[in-house]
This record gives C-alpha cells, sequence and structure tokens, in this order.
C-alpha cells in the first residue's frame, strides 16, 4: 500500500461520502430510503455535460446546472412522491417501492436524453492534467472531489448544529411528532432536506462524470448497490454513519483490488453488507430515534 | 395455413413467457405472505436457469432430472438467504433481497463457466406445451389448496404481528425459511423452464429490469392474495405485446404505474370490486364466505 493508493481510498471515500451523505440525510429526516437517488446522480452528470458540452458554457456552469438539477429533482420527488404517499400513511417499504418507480422513470429519461450513448467533456472544458506530488499523481478532479466533500460536509455539520433551522431538522430526525408539536413546520423541513440531499447526490455524479471523463445512462447503476451497503454500514439515516460507511466500503473496495484482483470488487459492497449483519445489525453509527431509545 | 402455425408459435411463446413471469409474481407473493417482501425471485430464477442448463449442456440429464436439479439448487440458495436474513424485517430485507440479485447477476459475468457476460448457449429446446401447462396447473392447484391450509393461517397471523404469534407457539423463523425456500423452488423452476425454452440465457436477463417487472406485476395486481400475483403477471405479460406503442418506452410506464398504483389504488387491480368475477364466486362473496 502506497501514497497513491492511500489518495485512491480517499477520494473515493470523499465520492461515496458525498453520495451517501445526501441519501442518508434524506433518509433520515423524511424517513424515505429514495432509491432514486442513483437516478438524480446520473441527471446531475447529464446536466452538467447539457451545460458544457452542448452550450458551451464554461466549467462553473455546469456546477449550477448539476446543482439546479438535483434540487429541483429533489423537490419534484417529495412533492410528486414522497409527500402523498407519507399523507396515506405508506410504510417505509412502500415508500421505498415509489421510490424505485421514480428511478426507473428518471432512468427511462436519461437513456431517452443521451440515447444510451457515452458522452464525454471536450478536452478543456473541465479542469484536467495531473499534479505531480512526491509519491502520488492527483487529478483536478479527484482533488476537487476531496475539496467539496470536505467542505460541504463541513458546512452541513456546522448548519445543522448551529443554525435555528438545523437544531429543527435535527428535532425531526428523532422525532417528527414531537418536532412538530414544538412548532417546527415538518413538512418544510422534509421539503428541504430532500432538496438538499437530492442536490448533494446530483453534485457527485457530476464530480464522477468530470473524474472518469465519462457520463452515460447507466452511471448511477453501481450506486445502487454500493448505496445499499453504506446505509447499513454506517446505520439507516446517519450522516456520520454515511461518511464512515464510505470511507469503510472505499477502503474495502481498493485494498481489495490491490491484494486480490479488479473482478473481486463488485463483490465488496455485498460483501460488508453480510458482514456488518452478522457483526453489527444496527450500523456502525447509528441515529438516536424515538423508536430506537 | 404457415402463417396460421407461425402465429400460433408466436402466441405460444407468449403464453410461455407469461406463465414464467406469474410464476416469479407468486414467488415473490409467497414470502408476502409470511409478511416479508423479497425481491429475490430473479436471483433464484437464475440459479435454477444456471444449474439446470449446465446440467442439461454437460451431463446431457433428461428434462425432468434438469428441473430437479434447478428446483433443488433454488431451495438450497433460498435457505441460504433465508438464515442469512433471518434477522431482517420489511425494508432492510427488501434491500437484502434486492444486494443479493446484484451479486448474483455479479457472480455469473465473473464465473468463467457460466459464460460470462456473453450467455450460456445450445441449452436443448426441452420446454414445451406439456411442460408449461403442467407448470401452470401445479402451481394453480399448490396456491389453490395453500391459500385453504393451516399453515397460511399461521402465515397470516405472523403477517399481522409476529410477537402474537410467537406468544402462540409458532415458530416463526422455521415459516420464514420456509415460504422463502417454497419461493426458491418456484422461482428455480421458472428458471429452468425459461432456459430450456429460449436455449440461451446471460447474466443481464436476470437484472434490475426483472425485478422492475415482478414488482410492477405484484403492486399492479395487489399483494393480498394470489390472485393478485397472478392478475398483475397476466397484465404485465400481456399488455406491452397487444400495445406495441409503449413497448419502447416500458420503463417509463412501470415505473409510473408502480408509483401511480402505490399512491392510488395500494391494494392492486385484485382490491377493485369489479363485476368481473365468475358468477359463482360472486354468489360466494356476497353469502359472506
Amino acid at each position: 500500500m502506497n501514497g497513491q493508493q492511500f489518495f485512491n481510498i480517499l477520494w473515493l471515500a470523499c465520492l461515496y461520502g458525498l453520495f451517501a451523505v445526501g441519501l442518508n440525510l434524506i433518509m433520515g429526516v423524511a424517513r424515505v430510503l429514495n432509491l432514486a437517488h442513483p437516478a438524480v446522480f446520473t441527471w446531475g452528470a447529464l446536466a452538467a455535460w447539457l451545460v458544457i458540452a452542448d452550450l458551451h458554457t464554461p466549467a462553473w456552469a455546469g456546477f449550477l446546472a448539476a446543482l439546479a438539477t438535483g434540487m429541483v429533482l429533489g423537490a419534484v420527488l417529495e412533492l410528486a412522491a414522497f409527500r402523498p404517499l407519507r399523507r396515506r400513511g405508506a410504510d417505509e417499504l412502500t415508500v421505498a417501492i415509489a421510490s424505485i418507480g421514480l428511478l426507473t422513470i428518471l432512468v427511462g429519461a436519461a437513456r431517452s436524453a443521451t440515447g444510451a450513448s457515452f458522452l464525454t467533456f471536450a478536452p478543456g472544458s473541465l479542469p484536467e492534467g495531473r499534479l505531480v506530488l512526491p509519491g502520488l499523481v492527483a487529478t483536478p478532479a479527484e482533488l476537487a472531489i476531496i475539496g467539496v466533500t470536505l467542505s460541504l460536509v463541513l458546512l452541513l455539520t456546522l448548519y445543522l448544529r448551529r443554525s435555528a433551522n438545523g437544531i429543527a431538522i435535527r428535532a425531526a430526525v428523532y422525532s417528527d411528532e414531537v418536532a412538530a408539536i414544538n412548532g417546527v413546520n415538518v413538512n418544510r423541513v422534509y421539503l428541504a432536506t430532500v432538496i438538499v440531499g437530492s442536490a448533494l447526490g446530483a453534485l457527485s455524479g457530476l464530480l464522477l462524470g468530470w473524474s472518469f471523463n465519462s457520463v452515460n445512462y447507466q452511471m448511477g447503476e453501481p450506486f445502487i448497490l454500493r448505496g445499499i451497503a453504506i446505509i447499513f454500514l454506517g446505520g439507516f439515516g446517519s450522516v456520520p454513519g454515511a461518511l464512515v460507511g464510505a470511507l469503510v466500503l472505499a477502503a474495502s473496495e481498493v485494498i481489495s483490488v490491490v491484494y486480490i484482483g479488479s473482478g473481486i470488487r463488485e463483490l465488496v459492497p455485498f460483501a460488508m453488507i453480510v458482514a456488518i449483519l452478522l457483526l453489527r445489525p444496527q450500523g456502525l453509527l447509528p441515529i438516536a430515534h424515538e423508536d430506537r431509545a | 395455413m404457415s402463417d396460421l402455425l407461425d402465429s400460433v408459435y408466436a402466441y405460444q411463446f407468449l403464453g410461455f413467457s407469461v406463465i414464467i413471469l406469474v410464476a416469479l409474481a407468486l414467488s415473490t407473493y409467497v414470502t408476502i405472505a409470511a409478511g416479508s417482501l423479497s425481491l429475490a425471485a430473479p436471483a433464484f430464477m437464475a440459479i435454477g436457469a444456471y444449474s439446470s442448463a449446465l446440467a442439461s449442456i454437460h451431463w446431457h440429464v433428461p428434462f425432468a432430472i434438469a428441473l430437479l436439479i434447478a428446483a433443488l439448487t433454488g431451495a438450497v440458495a433460498a435457505a441460504g438467504v433465508a438464515v442469512i436474513s433471518a434477522r431482517l424485517r420489511a425494508l432492510y430485507l427488501a434491500l437484502m433481497t434486492l444486494a443479493i440479485d446484484e451479486i448474483v447477476v455479479t457472480v455469473a459475468l465473473l464465473v468463467p463457466f457460466t459464460g460470462g457476460a456473453s450467455g450460456l448457449s445450445g441449452i436443448p429446446f426441452e420446454t414445451d406445451a406439456t411442460w408449461m401447462i403442467g407448470f401452470a396447473i401445479a402451481l394453480a392447484v399448490f396456491f389453490w389448496r395453500f391459500a385453504r391450509s393451516r399453515t397460511f393461517r399461521f402465515l397470516s397471523a405472523m403477517r399481522q404481528s409476529e410477537l402474537a404469534a410467537r406468544s402462540l407457539g409458532l415458530d416463526v423463523y422455521a415459516a420464514r425459511v420456509s415460504t422463502c425456500v417454497i419461493g426458491g423452488v418456484i422461482a428455480g423452476l421458472a428458471g429452468a423452464l425459461s432456459a430450456h425454452l429460449d436455449g440461451f440465457i446471460s447474466p443481464t436477463g436476470f437484472g434490475f429490469d426483472l425485478i422492475i417487472t415482478i414488482l410492477t406485476a405484484i403492486v399492479l395486481g395487489g399483494m393480498a392474495s394470489w390472485h393478485g400475483a397472478v392478475l398483475g403477471g397476466l397484465v404485465v405479460g400481456l399488455v406491452p405485446h397487444f400495445l406495441v406503442a409503449i413497448s419502447s418506452v416500458r420503463e417509463y410506464v412501470y415505473g409510473a404505474i408502480l408509483l401511480l398504483v402505490l399512491i392510488f389504488l395500494p391494494r392492486g387491480l385484485a382490491s377493485l370490486r369489479l363485476p368481473l368475477r365468475t358468477p359463482w364466486a360472486y354468489a360466494r362473496s356476497v353469502a359472506g364466505r
């Protein structure tokens, strides 16, 4: 294991982490397992591509496009699906199945939009090149992944700890009924959370598309299993758990590829799920919830 | 005349595909009857398909033996899954079974003797009308009797409250494992029949698309009874064939159906009290049975 591999683990963990934090935020607050999150991920990358490669705008416009797409999709998911189901008293499983339906629709839309082809960014439209440091080589995309993830997670943590809205959100995680009694507008909290979580997911999609210079409608597919694995690893709905789970998963993947072989890579998430279920089923950092006290 | 024969063959093939889809829906229904949603039917179907296909190709076994192999491997795999997921409930179980589907597909892609991504071809064409109709009848008889059995009442009790069921002395763990195994056998058999119908199987055929199709079938038809599974399987199997316009946008349609049915008709089509049943069934329901 050398410095390069540690670096690979770091940026892969940050990528998975950004994706998983969005997913777990939605899970913990809105109590929805949003299986359409991988599709939001894909659309984040697609939106950025459409804006940068098709409309030839500068890179930062692509970032904004990804963010905006994530937010809009999040709003649509919450208002068109999660809220109606919540009103009808649907349980977690039913909402998850509904989100699978949304996943299908969004992926189908992505397929139509791309014609099922692999899209690339034109050379120079996004920062490229290599940064050669002692012991490792890094691309701007990989550094951006690390930078973006760490700064957004820091911002999110500060927001949740210090701001009034953040405290309201954390109250709703513990018990939405009690939060509502205390005057928290729970519906607004749900909507805001799904929007923010989806924005994070879309952003992670853009970052992946940038780092591999490839965008296609199936790019979110491997993240379905990995998202599930990180949720099990970290604890359902736990944001710090998402980060820890992402780190564990990324480290396991890289280590197994280095020491065993690349074919084993896709089996790692599954192995992680089985392991955590046998050793610590509630996850590494489970959240505090009224049902779990 | 040959045109007529061609269309007979085409409809026969369609009919067989529908029977297989219905079987998969029923396989999923069995675990629902026990109170958990398992989406692992595609995985057991794949296991049954590959094991029977390999047996047919390499050992030239008679078809009946191949089917037996499929049923056994499906049962063993299902038992394994049930044991691993023993402590999981509802959402967590569904996710676990999704993960299992992915793993089976991944293994099928990686392992050389399953043919990898290019699949397994040269499977003898053994499935014919006799086998398929026999299978359909066997399923119908099984479920008709199952729904009236004492076991089913245990499972219904378990579905409503595992705690209460356990306090009555019911072995909940055994029930969960056995329903999973039954589901695995049915799906495995469906896989073997499908493999020997097409002559070719590949890992992608058991992937996410199949999960969506089965899910749409049971949600649309209704998860409360085996009739719902059959109804859903029939609708999802037949309608795309006749509404050719929607086949290209099939994904949208399935996704939209899932979403809309869950919001507006959560119990599925089978819950609609439409005067579509036979007079005999209608009379029975009116009589309060």
